[in-house]
């Protein structure tokens, strides 16, 4: 070992005076600090690095090609599937790793008949390094092109939307588009909401779920009905709607025609809409429940009271006159269930104009509805609202709501006068009471529930009294504008329901667009014989559903105690 | 002093081969670990796909024609549905008004099973 080297492992002596010997330690010290730091800078980079492989290979996993978001599942309140996301294969090229152009083009276009060689050709020999060239193909379809051996294409696992109950819930659902993002329905609210993100790649599974209010079963049945009925009555359109009135949950929506959101093409055709959201009709005497709860509510009327039915109302060139035509005095329970314009309008004039604006008001029926689909479309109000107006709104002509708005408003006539807002996804009634304000008496719903069961019992609602239910509701039958002015043939008829009427659960709305008599109406069409009908048959069918216990006989005490007071 | 220092340098040999050996195991680990995760996704994406057909098989609409079909079932009616307090009132009533069940549920709701099963010693 040469002994001449000045710093020595050995430690020996080495051959150094004493000034020199301190010099010499001082330098082997700092020799030894700058090798001890050097050794712990990396060893820390050792350390770091034996943790850093595992992250940057799981954020190189997770930065996909795929350009489609994963989204939560969507289910029933039950929590059966109504749309999620299935992994589909998508085909991409990278054009600069192509070897033989001619041969990759004639190639995957044999297997892919879908796509223009000439399309394929532009795009295999373009400049870029990805190019998309079949989206969200089959596993079997993959394989074979997989079996290929083409150099320069690849495959990337795209999450899919499929919705496996097919069109049963199109209008809530809604659809999305390729890249997975919401174009209607609650699939837009899931985009918007920010409590539910959505990362780009495949965590689709730890997305969890959205629960509708929604429930499938119920959803079926009444849509079953609805189309038995669009075709039964040759209607044109029809809307459904069963709404809870305490939690004002929508257990169910029905819009015809409606779509398959798994054929998004076919959401684009014009007369699919949400008729129950974002269309506004002039629904007709079911607005009498407003005018009749609003004499009631402020005290203008009681049930008790009674007008002059004898005359129609000339005003200003407008002549108000009765469908049933009864030509006597009136009861005000009886201008309910008889449908007479001639009281309503009279009865409006005695809440007065403000009044019976103020009550339309709390109830929501003058503004847009905000709910997780969005605002309702605006509802239709005379810009310059006058007696005339309310003489007219009292029996439904001159303005014009969504159907979601007009159950809503009898969900709070019903349910005490608790103002609820409907929504789509699912909740508690606490939660909803929480939120609600009262803006009716109880002592005026539980009148209106009376005169409800009143209508279906002796009125025009007769055909909706489903065996044991106790339904009650009233009918509107309205004359659709056509070319300007009222016609007699075109008809839009309406049921607004509920059941069972001494402790009101669910608020059933039946709207039918143009419905046609049949042998069966006798060649009528108003709503007493189709709404009223379909109306009936829906509650017996989603009756036990719901867990509302058939009672065939009825408690009397309900029914006969009021009758006496009138 | 040469001794400690042998033992040092021996110790270091030592060392690296189990850190070197420890590092090669956590390699192998790390890669199971990507395995199984591999497969718990393709697992989860099969059951994602098995999910929606099971929804798509058991949408209302099949079930119901299946129903009516093999089963000749149809919507309940309400005299269909009763209580539990109902149900006792039934029994001894065995000939009821015009309500459906008009016999005792109990002979009328459990089909009796006829199974070829074997004496039982």
């Amino acid at each position: 070992m040469p002994n001449q080297i000045p710093i020595s492992l050995s430690g020996r002596k080495p051959a150094f005076t004493k000034p020199a010997r301190k010099r010499e330690m001082t330098r082997s010290a700092l020799t030894a600090g700058l090798f001890i730091v050097a050794f712990v800078i990396l060893g820390t980079r050792l350390v770091s690095l034996g943790f850093a492989p595992q992250q940057a290979l799981e954020a190189e996993r997770h930065t996909q090609l795929s350009t489609a978001l994963s989204r939560p599942a969507i289910t029933d309140r039950a929590g059966r599937i109504l749309a999620t996301d299935i992994i589909t294969g998508s085909l991409y090229a990278n054009p600069s790793k192509t070897v033989d152009l001619d041969d990759t083009v004639e190639q995957l276009s044999g297997l892919l008949p879908g796509i223009d060689p000439a399309k394929l050709r532009k795009k295999l020999s373009s400049d870029g390094q990805f190019q998309w060239i079949a989206r969200k193909l089959g596993p079997r379809k993959q394989a074979a092109i997989h079996e290929l051996g083409l150099p320069g294409i690849g495959f990337t696992s795209e999450p899919h939307r499929v919705y496996p109950a097919g069109a049963a819930a199109a209008h809530i659902l809604g659809h999305v588009d390729i890249d997975n993002k919401g174009l209607a329905g609650i699939e837009t609210y899931i985009d918007r909401a920010p409590a539910i993100a959505r990362p780009h790649g495949d965590k689709w599974q730890e997305r969890g779920s959205v629960a509708l209010a929604m429930d499938l079963s119920v959803q079926h049945a009444v849509r079953e009905e609805m189309i038995a009925a669009l075709r039964r009555y040759k209607a044109k359109a029809a809307a459904g709607l069963v709404l809870d009135i305490h939690s004002g949950e929508i257990v169910s929506l029905v819009s015809l025609p409606d779509y398959d959101p798994n054929k998004r093409d076919q959401a684009l055709a014009k007369d699919r809409y949400n008729r129950v959201t974002s269309g506004v009709f002039e629904l007709g005497s079911v607005f009498k429940m407003f005018t009749v709860a609003a004499a009631l509510d402020v005290g203008a009327a009681s049930l008790s009271g009674g007008y002059d039915a004898r005359e129609p109302i000339r005003v200003g060139g407008h002549k108000i006159s009765d469908f049933h035509a009864k030509k006597r005095w009136l009861s005000v329970p009886e201008i309910f269930i008889y449908s007479s314009n001639i009281g309503s309008a009279k009865m409006a004039l005695d809440v007065g104009v403000d009044r019976h604006k103020a009550f339309l008001r709390r109830l929501g029926l003058l503004s847009r509805l905000e709910t997780e689909l969005g605002s309702t479309a605006a509802p239709i109000l005379p810009a310059n609202w006058r007696r005339i107006n309310t003489m007219t709104i009292a029996f439904g002509h001159g303005m014009s709501v969504t159907p979601l708005q007009m159950a809503a408003g009898a969900a709070t006539l019903l349910n005490g006068g608790y103002r609820i807002a409907p929504a789509f996804l699912k909740r508690s009634r606490e939660e909803a009471r929480v939120r609600a304000e009262r803006v009716v008496k109880p002592e005026t719903s539980e009148l209106m529930r009376y005169l409800f069961r009143l209508n279906v019992k002796r009125g025009s609602g007769k055909r909706a009294d489903a065996r044991g239910y106790r339904v009650g509701g009233k009918t509107g039958t309205a004359e659709k504008v056509v070319g300007g002015r009222y016609s007699r043939n075109a008809l839009l008829t309406s049921f607004v329901g509920a059941f069972p009427m001494e402790a009101p659960e669910y608020v059933v709305l039946v709207m039918l667009d143009e419905p046609k008599g049949t042998e069966e109406t006798g060649g009528r069409a108003t709503a007493g014989v189709n709404a009223a009908a379909v109306t009936g048959r829906i509650v017996e069918r989603i009756g036990p559903m719901l867990g509302i216990v058939p009672r065939l006989k009825e408690r009397r005490a309900f029914d006969v105690a009021r009758s006496a007071s009138y | 002093m040469r001794i400690f220092s042998l033992c040092l340098i021996g110790c270091i040999v030592a060392f690296s081969l189990v850190i070197y050996e420890v590092k090669y195991e956590t390699g192998e680990m790390n890669d199971r670990v990507a395995a199984l995760r591999l497969d718990i996704k393709k697992e989860r994406d099969a059951i994602g796909v098995l999910r929606a057909e099971w929804g798509h098989l058991n949408r209302p609409k099949r079930v119901e024609r299946l129903a009516r079909k093999h089963l000749g079932l149809r919507p309940v009616q309400a005299p269909q549905v009763i209580t539990a307090s109902q149900l006792a009132a039934l029994r001894g009533k065995s000939q009821g008004p015009d309500n459906a069940p008009s016999r005792p549920l109990a002979e009328n709701a459990i089909p009796r099973l006829h199974l070829p099963v074997k004496a039982v010693r």
